[in-house]
């Protein structure tokens, strides 16, 4: 009797830790290269970081260079997914660029690109449900 | 110019094809200092100010193309040297850094390069 109990209280102290963690949601990089290879790619990156293979990853960073006649800025997103399906792409939008500024560790990311592999939308989400559980 | 051509394809991670890939991008990267120091003394106004040069435009449009052929050649570029690749694009005019950027991601996209920006 005092064992039920015990596993009793045990089941709800689990189920009140799960509840307490709030919503976690894992969203894994998903690629999509269309027959003129413009393209599209999301994901989270903590899904990707965490995930349990070694190829997958999205993100988006920029590159500063100053040429020595001013510098130039290309923003760039990339990823791959677990199949090392791979997606790419540059802009020199200074719109697009700073949208890269936006993104966090966390962030849930989106990406698409025209068949030139020139990047026709850059955006994030952060939410809490992108951070991974403990 | 000096005449280059793209590296043959083979294993990116052979000691043969490094020492290929290593010496086309010493010769290129020749090239562009050479294009861009001629450019430069020809010059009599600022940097900023400083026309473009249609001739020099192309042949550093060229010297970055090969480049990029040679890493598909190679089927493979380390970070070092797209940063490297990267810098060089960035030398260039605003129509030959797009078209040559767009080779670049094209040839990335295709898995022709395997890399990373």
């Amino acid at each position: 009797m005092k064992k039920q109990r015990l596993i009793a209280m045990g089941a709800l102290v689990l189920t009140s830790s799960a509840a307490l963690a709030g919503l976690v949601t894992i969203t894994p990089v998903s690629v999509t290269v269309n027959p003129d290879t413009s393209g599209s790619a999301l994901g989270s990156m903590s899904a990707a970081r965490f995930s349990k293979n070694d190829v997958e990853y999205i993100g988006c960073g920029v590159r500063r260079i100053d040429t020595g006649a001013g510098v130039v800025v290309f923003g760039f997103c990339q990823a791959s997914t677990a199949a090392g399906v791979l997606g790419f792409c540059s802009s020199e939008s200074p719109d697009l660029i700073a949208s890269i500024g936006d993104q966090d560790d966390y962030s849930f990311i989106t990406f698409s690109w025209d068949s030139a592999g020139i990047c026709r939308g850059i955006g994030n989400s952060t939410q809490s449900f992108y951070i991974p559980s403990k | 110019m000096a005449a280059i051509s793209p590296a043959s394809s083979g294993s990116p991670s052979g000691a043969a094809s490094n020492v290929r890939e290593e010496r086309l991008r010493t010769i290129v990267r020749e090239e562009l200092a050479r294009l861009q120091s001629s450019a430069q003394g020809n010059a009599s106004t600022s940097l900023e100010a400083q026309p473009h040069n249609p001739s020099t435009d192309l042949h550093q449009r060229e010297a970055v193309a090969q480049q990029i052929e040679a890493y598909r050649g190679a089927g493979a570029i380390t970070d070092a040297q797209m940063q490297e690749l990267q810098a060089d694009i960035a030398q260039l005019d605003d129509a030959s850094r797009k078209q040559m950027m767009s080779k670049l991601i094209r040839a990335l996209n295709s898995g022709e390069i395997k890399g990373r920006l």
